[in-house]
Order: structure tokens, then C-alpha cells, then sequence
């Protein structure tokens, strides 16, 4: 194992007392200073493999560390060492936003001065000055998972685990939190796990990936390298009229047949990059007497990988 | 598992009870009110010829009573403020801080002690002030200060080791106030099937010979012994019998507790 790994995930199994297989013996690694995303369906095992992570389940099979910790036999240093935000972010109903994040400091072993510090940066970081004397029931749930956040970072921990951190969250907080993460990435070199079912969070967030579906990962890499297994660039052409026999032959005999696909109302050209050849392509068809309506060059985006993964459509699930 | 841990985790508890104002008057207020009712309705029955303790009013004899009585209400409701935390998911986001599992619990269980036993000496201080009201003597018991501690661990011990534990496993197995709830009238007969509210040789045949089996009757002997008699020789045999029975119990339904809150844990 390389100093570098904050997170080393080895054939880690999870079966549950019911019987659900829910994790099947997963490999993965989380370099310092990563942002790692588990992109999946409901049901998946993102939330069981993280609570595994932040000792909270007992593990069935295989070995986590974190930081060197084994999670088991090493749980009390790693929960000194790891900030976790769960799914269903769930705080002390009884006190008031600032009496929380007091005690949590306290939990880590700060006294004094450097309590009233925490507490005033936890309120600055992530916007919460004007809910300090709240009761938390009385806050929206956004606010509530933003203070949820809070207090998972007050003792600077070195990995951050974080159970889909923006359910809830509206759009302008959603980015808000992307620029705080990124900001605890570049800044102080927390390292980042988390799972989503946003792609757009998996695709700017993200430095890794991997597609969990049912307790397994069927792929794992960078967003951008992920995208490249699903293949070309297509163009696609909206059409006045449907092609004639012979329009399909010569279209065929022009891009290669693997790259043309064609129903009634539209035509996609599949080539290596969309928006640089759009116009020459848009020329020979032009020339072929073809009437085009309109056209778009469609990139393989997150969700094309998903579903060539998973057989499910991202976008249904948000 | 640190020491400091489980003192912070105790002093958010102790912070906790200011906004939980019915678990503390529940637990506090019903005792009360049962004792002015009582010792008014029932005071004849130091009249009764061959009553032992015939020559102590009555709102002394049923004062042990609603000591006891006070352990137990409390008691069942220690799992209130722990129930709060189970059911809106706190208490597992604490489980992956160095609050972890044990010093939660742990410090649960100082808390509810420390509140229990303030209780106990609020109710200590309203029979002494009722007891100034009828005989016009402010005075303490015959066993004093230290008499009153006694009085108050003991019924404390017996009420978190004995009562709480098993409310507390309950918690965690239901998760569920209203379960926990349920269980409150098994507590409740127990002490009405003792020597509590009536001396033995006025309790039917039946119910003298059953006491034997009552734990609490244990505990109410040697309250008693020490309210009203002071720390003599038979009470301090009733006092030792009392410490084995919660040393005992606690153990059995400690263990029970911490299978519980294990097997909570997937
Ligand atoms: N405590 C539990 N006991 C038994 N089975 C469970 C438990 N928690 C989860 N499961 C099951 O394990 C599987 C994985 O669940 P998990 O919560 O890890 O999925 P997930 O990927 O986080 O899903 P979601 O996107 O809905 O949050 C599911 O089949 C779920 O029903
Ligand atoms: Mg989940």
C-alpha cells in the first residue's frame, strides 16, 4: 500500500442480517487530496459501503483502511481522523446551531479560546451566522445539511465522507458546496469521498469515479476517461423528409456504415470530434441534396456511461 | 475511550434536560401528587390495631414508597432524551466521532443518574417540608444527612441499574417511546404489590406469601428501615440484602442491555 492512499478498500463484502447481499467484494483506492465519487442506483451499496468506511456497520468480509487505520481494529483513530455526513442528515433536535457546533468541537478535545475560534469559523465556511441561535428542528432542510457539513469539519479531519452531500440542497447552494469542496481539496488537502446520483456533481466535482450497481463496481476512472469507453462523438440531423434508399447507400459508402444511423425524422453521423468536423460533414450531406432541418453534435455524456453500465438512465433517478 | 470524551457527552446530556421540561415534571410531579393524595386519603391506617409501624403517621410510612416510586417513574423515562437521538439519527452520527458507542451510553446513563437523584432529593424535601406542615418540627430523619444519601443511591442505583437498563434495551430494540411507555404499569404493580403502601400483616394472605419474589420490596424495606428507624442493626440486614438484590438485577439486565445495543448494530 502507497503512503499516498488515505483510503484503501480491499474485497469488501456486506451481508446484512436479513440476508441482502448489499456490498459483493469491492477494490478501491483513494489517493490524499482525491475527490472519489460513487455514482449509482437506489439501492446500489453506496451508503452501506460508506457507513462500513465510518465504522458504523460491522464488516462481513474483506478490509477497509483509512490513513493507515485499520477500520476495525483501529476504529477509535479513525473516527478522531474522519468527518462523516450521512445521507439522512440527523442532528441533536434539542439545541441551538451554535450549541452544536460547540459540542462537536468539544468532542474532538478543544478547550478555551480554541472553541469559540471553531465555532466562528464552522459559522463563516459555510454561511450559517444568521441561524446561530436556532433550534436546529426550525431550520430548512438545506440549512440542516450544511450544518451537518459544519460539524463533520471542525476538527479539520483528513478524509471527509459524504453520504449524496446535496439532496436537498437548491441549485445555488448545490454550487456553493461544489466551490467549498473543492476549496477543502485544493486548500487543505482533504481528501473526498462521496456518493451521488447528480451527474453533473460526478462529472465537475469528481477527479475518479466509480459506478456501483448492485454491491458491485462494474467501472471505475477519471469522468473524462470514463466518458471515452462509451465511443465517438455523434451528429445528429434533423430532417424535412426521410432518406431514400439511395441517400442511406450514399451516406454509408461516405462515413462507413458502423457510423450512420437513420429513422424517419433524423440521421446521426458518428465522428472522432463532433465540433470540429460539423461543418465539413454538414458540406457532403448538403451536396448529397439531403434537406436538413437542424442539427446538434451530441457528446457522450455521464449518463450514456451509466446506463451502458448499469442498463438504467441516470437522469430518471434525480 | 477517553474519560474527557464521556464528561463532554455527560454535560451535553445534563444541557439537554432544560429543553425536555415533561420528562422532568412527569417523573416529578406525579409522586407528588400521589403522596398529598395518599397520606390524606389513607391516614386512618395508622389506626388499624396491629400495625406495626401504627405509631408513625401515615404520610411517613408511604413516604419510602414514593421514593421508590419516584426511582421507578424516572427511571422509565431515561430512555426520553436517549430516544430523541436513536430516532432522528444523531446518535449514529455521533457513533463515527470519538463519541463513538460506549462513552454515548455511558454518559446517557450519568445523566439519568444525576437527574434521578436530584429528583429523589427534590421529593426527600417535600415530605420533610410536609411533615414540618403537620407536626410543626422542621426536622430530618433519625439517620441524617448521610441517612438521606443512603436513601437516595440506593433507590437510584435501583432505579437506572434495575429499571433504566431495561428501558434502555427496550429503546434500542423499538425505537419507539410508546413501547417503552407500554412497560410503565409492570413497573407500576410492582410496587403496588409490596409492602409500600400497606404494612405485610394488613396485606392478604396471598400477596404476603408473593412478596418474597418482589424486588422492590427489598429495596422498600430497607428505605424504609433507614427513614424511619435510622441505621439499626435489622436496617442495616435489609440495607445489605437491597444492595446484593440491585447488584444482582443490575448485572442481569445490564448484560441484557449491552446484547441489545450490540445486536442494534448490523
Ligand atoms: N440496515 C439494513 N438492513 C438490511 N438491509 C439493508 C439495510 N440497509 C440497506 N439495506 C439493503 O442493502 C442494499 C444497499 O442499500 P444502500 O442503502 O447501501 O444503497 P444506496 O446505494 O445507498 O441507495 P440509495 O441511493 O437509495 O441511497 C439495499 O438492497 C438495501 O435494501
Ligand atoms: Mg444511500
Amino acid at each position: 500500500m502507497s503512503e499516498n492512499n488515505i483510503v484503501v478498500v480491499k474485497d469488501l463484502e456486506k451481508k446484512y442480517k436479513s440476508g441482502t447481499h448489499a456490498v459483493k467484494g469491492i477494490n478501491f483506492e483513494v489517493k490524499k487530496g482525491e475527490i472519489f465519487g460513487m455514482l449509482g442506483p437506489n439501492g446500489a451499496g453506496k451508503t452501506t459501503t460508506l457507513q462500513m468506511m465510518g465504522t458504523l456497520l460491522n464488516i462481513t468480509n474483506g478490509k477497509i483502511k483509512i490513513l493507515e487505520y485499520d477500520v476495525e481494529s483501529d476504529s477509535s483513530n479513525v473516527r478522531e481522523n474522519i468527518g462523516f455526513a450521512l445521507q439522512e442528515a440527523g442532528l441533536d433536535s434539542l439545541s441551538t446551531v451554535k450549541e452544536l457546533i460547540a459540542f462537536h468541537v468539544k468532542l474532538f478535545g478543544f478547550r478555551g479560546v480554541e472553541i469559540d475560534r471553531r465555532v466562528e469559523q464552522s459559522l463563516s465556511l459555510l454561511d450559517l451566522h444568521q441561524y446561530s441561535d436556532q433550534m436546529i428542528p426550525e431550520l430548512s432542510g438545506g440549512t440542516q445539511r450544511r450544518l451537518d457539513l459544519a460539524v463533520s469539519l471542525v476538527h479539520d479531519p483528513k478524509l471527509l465522507i459524504l453520504d449524496e452531500p446535496t439532496t436537498g440542497l437548491d441549485p445555488a447552494h448545490r454550487s456553493d458546496l461544489w466551490t467549498l469542496l473543492k476549496k477543502l481539496k485544493t486548500e487543505k488537502g482533504i481528501t473526498i469521498v462521496l456518493s451521488t446520483h447528480y451527474m453533473e456533481e460526478a462529472d465537475v466535482l469528481c477527479d475518479r469515479l466509480a459506478i456501483i450497481d448492485s454491491g458491485e463496481i462494474v467501472a471505475m476512472d477519471t469522468p473524462q476517461k470514463l466518458k471515452k469507453t462509451i465511443g465517438k462523438d455523434r451528429i445528429e440531423f434533423k430532417l424535412f423528409e426521410s432518406l431514400s434508399e439511395e441517400q442511406i447507400i450514399a451516406l454509408k459508402d461516405e462515413f462507413g456504415e458502423e457510423n450512420i444511423s437513420a429513422n424517419d425524422s433524423f440521421f446521426t453521423v458518428r465522428v472522432d470530434d463532433g465540433e470540429e468536423t460539423l461543418l465539413d460533414t454538414l458540406k457532403i450531406i448538403i451536396q448529397m441534396e439531403i434537406k436538413v432541418k437542424g442539427t446538434k453534435v451530441l457528446r457522450p455524456s455521464l449518463d450514456d456511461v451509466y446506463l451502458k453500465y448499469t442498463g438504467k438512465r441516470l437522469e430518471e433517478l434525480s | 475511550m477517553k474519560f474527557s470524551t464521556i464528561l463532554t457527552l455527560y454535560i451535553r446530556n445534563l444541557k439537554q434536560y432544560k429543553r425536555l421540561p415533561a420528562v422532568l415534571a412527569f417523573s416529578f410531579i406525579v409522586p407528588v401528587i400521589q403522596y398529598l393524595i395518599f397520606s390524606n386519603l389513607f391516614n386512618s391506617l395508622s389506626d388499624v390495631p396491629g400495625n406495626p409501624y401504627g405509631n408513625y403517621p401515615y404520610y411517613m410510612y408511604i413516604t419510602p414508597a414514593i421514593i421508590i416510586l419516584t426511582a421507578i417513574f424516572g427511571s422509565v423515562n431515561s430512555s426520553a432524551a436517549l430516544l430523541v437521538d436513536l430516532n432522528t439519527g444523531y446518535f449514529d452520527k455521533l457513533r463515527a466521532t470519538p463519541a463513538s458507542l460506549a462513552p454515548q451510553v455511558i454518559a446517557r446513563f450519568m445523566s439519568e443518574f444525576t437527574r434521578l437523584s436530584l429528583q429523589l432529593f427534590l421529593i426527600i424535601t417535600v415530605s420533610i417540608l410536609y411533615h414540618k406542615r403537620i407536626s410543626g418540627v422542621l426536622e430530618l430523619p433519625e439517620a441524617g444527612i448521610l441517612g438521606l444519601i443512603t436513601i437516595v443511591l440506593l433507590a437510584a442505583s435501583f432505579g437506572i441499574g434495575v429499571v433504566g437498563n431495561l428501558v434502555v434495551a427496550l429503546a434500542f430494540k423499538t425505537k419507539s417511546e410508546q413501547a417503552v411507555q407500554a412497560v410503565f404499569p409492570l413497573f407500576f404493580v410492582a410496587v403496588f404489590m409490596s409492602t409500600a403502601y400497606v404494612p405485610d400483616v394488613l396485606l392478604p394472605d396471598w400477596l404476603q406469601s408473593a412478596i418474597v419474589y418482589n424486588p422492590s420490596e427489598y429495596l422498600i424495606r430497607a428505605v424504609r428501615g433507614i427513614f424511619l428507624e435510622g441505621f439499626t442493626d435489622s436496617t442495616m440486614d435489609s440495607v445489605t440484602i437491597a444492595v446484593s438484590c440491585i447488584i444482582v438485577l443490575t448485572t442481569i439486565t445490564s448484560t441484557i442491555n449491552y446484547r441489545t445495543i450490540t445486536r442494534s448494530i448490523d
